[in-house]
């Protein structure tokens, strides 16, 4: 039987699928644990007999027992070289079992057991040679259709679909997904995500199996429907599996699970079974609800579909007009360029960050740069991207290597910029197209780019020449119709609305544009090109690569779909422009505000200008602000206004004790009361480190600058934590103290050794780990053991108050909030330690708190 | 039925993007449920300028296996496969009292995450560190959240579901088990070991254990909110 054969006769009737087969063997003996499939060739007879009980219930299409008959599979049982063998064994089975009978015989292919790069550990490619394997040996025994069943994971269920039309362009494939409750797979893609990409990728039925019982793939099915032309093929478990006397069973009836069938029917499921739980009168009840009635029908809105893992996209006539963001490319952009030189992709996921949250619906990945491996950067860019944005994407390159490197790495279906109407060229790259299933832009000019509009559609009708001898339907193609800058041009960008004229009313093809081209040279470009992006949605444009994030461009496009036919009821524009009338209002109204005068100072986000108050009668001193910014841990702001306040004449001491440390005590105290938390606390202490930077050569080249101490700070042998620890030391040094802090996993011996060069008067100790912790007993016992004079403070996530006076520490801080007022008491607890090193006292006098 | 073959798995994905009331949270703010409640400027854009990093960096390596529990005495779980003593711990057995399978997983947000903070300290920017650093133990945890759900649907395919998780250096289960647990997963798969003090390196690394229980006796754990692996948008 051959494709269209197999479509013919599911056009006309609904067919039956069998049932369950594992349940039975385990009835005949099959052991726990052992391979089903081992029984083709060990126990033939039960496999004939159980094949037998469903096709006397009226299954037309018998899986064979290869579900787990893949080289990685029977390697578990030692039977990795027995791939051909045991599939053989297999058909041969089904075979006898259905005797003279019309059924047909479906190979039967699972998943490998393992996950697939790249979100996995099995290369893709070893995966498809895995899955030919077990296609070439069901195809050789004579098998009517292949069905690929129970792939809970898109990549994987790609690399079975590529390897099994590697194999044969004439046998039809089932492809059965399977989904959770959620109506996702495992790996979180959604039933119309997978219609797509199974379709583009050769299968001639699509469907889902296993996991769930029938009520629970309703809505699966339905959503499938919508996404495909393809016939539906549904296998439920019979309900939702559960554990009792250490068996897993399946709950449902029979009586209960047949009616389900109608329902599958009638959202056009073509082939209706059961698998898990399920027995011959299961389907034989099914086929009497539905066996060779007529289906509904399944329909999917014309145009190209792309998708992602788990996001799908319409580009085509009457779709939402899809903008594409274009800035992850090389062109005119230095850093990125040398960013890629580098291997490194920050850049590019910055900008697919950005590209995303400001409403790209897809993203053109570009990593073209001059002696660069090209293919594996693309592949390392397609992964970085993906990891961070569930968009669609289009993979951008000249180099076909590097294309077929981009397109294995992503799980959805992309769209491929791009192939023009050069035939030596396109040899290389339709049939990557065809295998992956991608769609792919097709470029409307060769060296060249036409001057009219007409030989720009002959070079589009070129490529969809060429396109069907390898068997791309034209739905996969969507037509760069060309923008030239209109400066060095001016008729030009006329074509090139004719251009998409013709492409979309005459070859019925979807189109896009790279818009930013229009523009080049020219000054206001964005005036320009989204005047030209206005003009060609009106003419029927579907795409553009843009900047997508541009608020006007969005503006245009929004309106622009508006007469387009491509927003119903006004309501897409609706949504965007309501919000954005309200923030413009808001906004006209604080600029009349500040006209009026009410504003005072200049806001200047993040400069060193300093922030005011709007709408306060009277504006705030200098000092006063600057309390406002390190309470409010406007690291930013500080430096500005204590630069303010000197050059106002105020003392450096003045702002750093009667401002500063009073500011910061202050969010201390508010912090203690749980009005303010850590992340305040470490934010303000930030903005003071930020002013004490600007005050400290001051306060230096006065000569008055003591000390209130010394401390070493220090994360003991073993531990490699720090970032408390660190934020302790900045605390200190914010209020005076002088911090050596020598890092993590530090030897007793250089804590030590690093008191007495310093001369420190405490040592404070950081341990993460209960495996730790008793190390800082170590330290304490060397210092008393030495008769040293530092006095010991300890901290971490592992300690405690008890355990800081079990191991006679003499200081203990729970947080950072409490540790200067605890390294201050320390000094003056035990002063007598260091009669030379005592601070002087005016630099540990408690300061004026300023006025409110 | 399951489709997960025993033996050590590996997973690698991008972090679903957490909400902001979740992070919040994770930097031990309270009550606020959007960045933009709170009041001060400067912990805003802190918080912002963290969160954009380690947004950047959100991906992580996970290996996984399962095994068969075998026995639930009162002061282990024994596990088919496991090295004795892997579960020895009363509180744990407590915890997985009817587990039929227990999960192993190790799971790290990789080297870049400790290149990244040991910059920030290079450069004299505690604070910011501080920021990325919290991030960096919420962004990991929710990573073993997105492997076990990995795990839980497939076996839920067998009717478990999960009951209970547990870590080494939770009470009653010695971090000590932490270099026989990184083993038994061939956690150096994935880059992740631990030293002679038990810690993961790279420092934002964890591992888990988690048992599966008869779906009709369990599933405290099911709605814990997992961070779904991605949405499922289509136009």
């Amino acid at each position: 039987m051959n494709r269209q054969e197999f479509a013919r006769r599911l056009r006309s009737e609904v067919l039956i699928l069998d049932g369950s087969m594992g349940a039975f063997l385990q009835a005949r003996g099959l052991p726990d644990g052992y391979a089903p499939d081992l029984w083709n060739v060990e126990e033939p007879d039960a496999i004939v007999a159980v094949h037998r009980e469903y096709v006397n219930a009226g299954a037309d299409i018998v899986l064979t027992n290869t579900f787990g008959a893949s080289r990685l599979r029977l390697g578990e049982y030692g039977a990795s070289d027995r791939v051909r063998e045991i599939n053989a064994a297999a058909v041969q089975n089904a075979r006898r079992a259905i005797g003279d009978k019309r059924t047909l015989v479906a190979g039967d292919i699972g998943p490998s057991g393992t996950t697939l790069q790249p979100g996995g550990e099995l290369p893709f490619e070893e995966a498809v040679e895995i899955f030919a394997e077990q296609a070439r040996a069901l195809v050789d025994a004579g098998v009517d259709v292949i069905a690929i069943e129970t792939m809970f994971d898109l990549v994987e269920m790609k690399a079975a679909l590529i390897g099994v039309r590697d194999v044969s362009r004439t046998v039809p494939v089932i492809a059965h997904m399977t989904y959770t409750v959620r109506g996702l797979t495992d790996t979180g893609t959604d039933p119309e995500t997978a219609a797509i990409v199974l379709e583009a990728c050769g299968a001639d039925v699509i469907g889902v199996n296993c996991s769930v019982g029938p009520e629970d793939m309703l809505e699966v099915v339905g959503r499938m429907a919508r996404a495909t032309s393809l016939p539906l093929s549904v296998q439920p478990n019979a309900g939702l599996p559960v554990m009792r006397h250490g068996r897993t069973v399946f709950p449902q009836t029979a009586d209960q699970m047949a009616p389900f069938a109608r329902q599958f029917v009638d959202r056009g499921a073509a082939i209706v079974g059961g698998c898990c739980g399920t027995t011959p009168e299961y389907i034989r009840m099914i086929a009497t609800e539905v066996g060779h009635k007529p289906h509904a029908a399944t329909s999917r809105l014309p145009g190209t579909w792309i998708t992602s893992r788990s996001r799908s996209l319409r580009i085509g006539k009457g779709a939402p007009f899809v903008t594409i963001g274009e800035r992850i490319n090389p062109t005119g952009r230095k850093v990125f360029s040398q960013a890629i030189r580098e291997g490194r992709t920050d850049l590019i996921v910055q900008d697919a960050r950005a590209q995303a949250e400001g409403g790209a619906m897809a993203l053109d990945v570009n990593v073209g740069v001059p002696l660069v491996d090209e293919a594996a950067m693309l592949e390392k860019a397609v992964l970085a991207v993906q990891n961070v944005s569930d968009l669609p994407l289009v993979v951008d390159s000249a180099n076909v290597q590097a294309l077929e490197r981009g397109i294995r790495a992503f799980p959805g279906r992309p769209l491929v910029n791009s192939v023009d109407p050069v035939r030596e060229k396109a040899e290389f790259l339709l049939p990557i197209i065809k295998r992956y299933g991608c769609a792919v832009i097709g470029m409307c000019a060769e060296s060249e780019i036409p001057e009219r509009a007409i030989d720009r559609v002959r070079n589009a009708e070129k490529i969809l020449r060429m396109c069907e001898e390898y068997g791309i339907p034209k739905e996969w193609v969507v037509f760069d119709c060309i923008s030239i800058p209109v400066s060095a041009a001016p008729v030009a960008a006329a074509q090139t609305i004719e251009t998409i004229r013709i492409i979309t009313n005459e070859l019925g093809c979807a189109t896009t544009l790279g818009l930013s081209n229009v523009s080049f040279g020219i000054p206001l470009r964005k005036t320009v090109h989204n005047t030209f992006l206005a003009q060609a949605i009106a003419a029927g444009l579907d795409s553009a690569i843009c900047n997508a994030v541009d608020p006007l461009l969005k503006e245009t496009v929004a309106a622009a779909s508006l007469f387009a036919g491509r927003d119903a009821g006004c309501r897409r524009y609706i949504d965007m422009a309501v919000p954005l009338e309200a923030q413009r209002k808001r906004d006209q109204a604080m600029l009349d505000a500040a006209k009026a005068g009410q504003l005072l100072n200049v806001a200047t986000p993040g400069g060193d200008e300093p922030k005011g108050e709007a709408g306060g009668s009277k504006a705030k001193s200098t000092r006063d602000l600057l309390w406002d910014a390190v309470v409010e841990g406007d690291k930013d702001g500080v430096p500005g206004l204590v630069k303010r306040g000197l050059a106002e004449g105020l003392d450096p001491f003045d702002i750093f004790l009667n401002v500063l440390t009073p500011a910061i005590r202050h969010l201390g105290d508010l912090f203690g009361s749980g009005k303010k938390f850590i992340p305040h606390l470490i934010a303000s202490a930030d903005a003071m480190k930020a002013g004490v930077a600007v005050l400290m050569p001051l306060l230096e080249a006065s000569g008055n600058v003591e000390k209130k101490g010394t401390v070493i700070l220090a994360t003991v042998k073993g531990d490699i934590h720090d970032i408390g620890k660190n934020i302790v030391g900045l605390m200190l040094r914010n209020f005076g103290f002088d911090v050596h802090d020598l890092g993590r996993n530090v030897p007793l011996e250089d804590i030590l050794a690093a008191a007495r060069e310093h001369k420190a008067q405490i040592i404070g100790l950081s341990a993460l780990m209960t495996t730790t912790m008793m190390r800082m007993k170590d330290v304490i016992d060397a210092v008393r053991g030495q008769g040293l004079p530092h006095v010991v403070m300890i901290g971490g996530a592992v300690t405690t108050p008890s355990f800081a006076e079990e191991i006679r520490a003499d200081g203990y801080g729970k947080d950072v909030g409490d540790v200067v007022a605890i390294a201050e008491r320390m000094l003056a607890t035990h002063k007598e330690r260091f009669p030379r090193e005592a601070p002087e006292k005016a630099a540990t006098q408690e300061p004026r708190s300023p006025a409110p | 039925m399951r489709l997960l073959r025993r033996g050590v798995i590996t997973v690698r994905s991008g972090l679903p993007v957490p909400d902001e009331r979740a992070v919040l949270r994770a930097l031990r703010v309270p009550h606020a449920t959007r960045i933009t409640d709170i009041e001060e400027r400067g912990v805003r854009e802190a918080i912002r300028l963290a969160l954009d990093r380690a947004l950047g960096m959100a991906s992580f390596e996970g290996v996984f296996r399962t095994a068969e529990a075998l026995e639930i005495r009162e002061d282990e779980v024994v596990t088919c496969g496991a090295p004795p003593g892997l579960l020895r711990s009363s509180a744990l057995a407590k915890r997985f009292a009817g587990a039929r399978e227990v999960a192993f997983l190790a799971v790290t947000l990789g080297e870049r995450w400790d290149e990244a903070l040991d910059e920030l300290a290079r450069r004299g920017e505690p604070a910011e560190a501080w920021f990325l650093d919290a991030l960096g133990t919420f962004f990991v945890d929710r990573a073993s959240r997105v492997v076990e759900a990995r795990i839980a649907s497939d076996l839920a395919r067998a009717g478990l579901a999960r009951s209970a998780r547990y870590r080494p250096g939770y009470v009653g289960y010695p971090i000590e088990a932490q270099g026989a647990l990184c083993q038994f997963v061939e956690a150096s798969r994935i880059g992740v070991t631990a030293n002679e003090a038990m810690s993961l390196w790279p420092r934002k690394s964890v591992t888990t254990v988690v048992a599966f229980v008869p779906r009709e006796d369990g599933g405290a754990l099911e709605n814990e909110g997992d961070p779904v692996v991605t949405g499922s948008k289509s136009s």
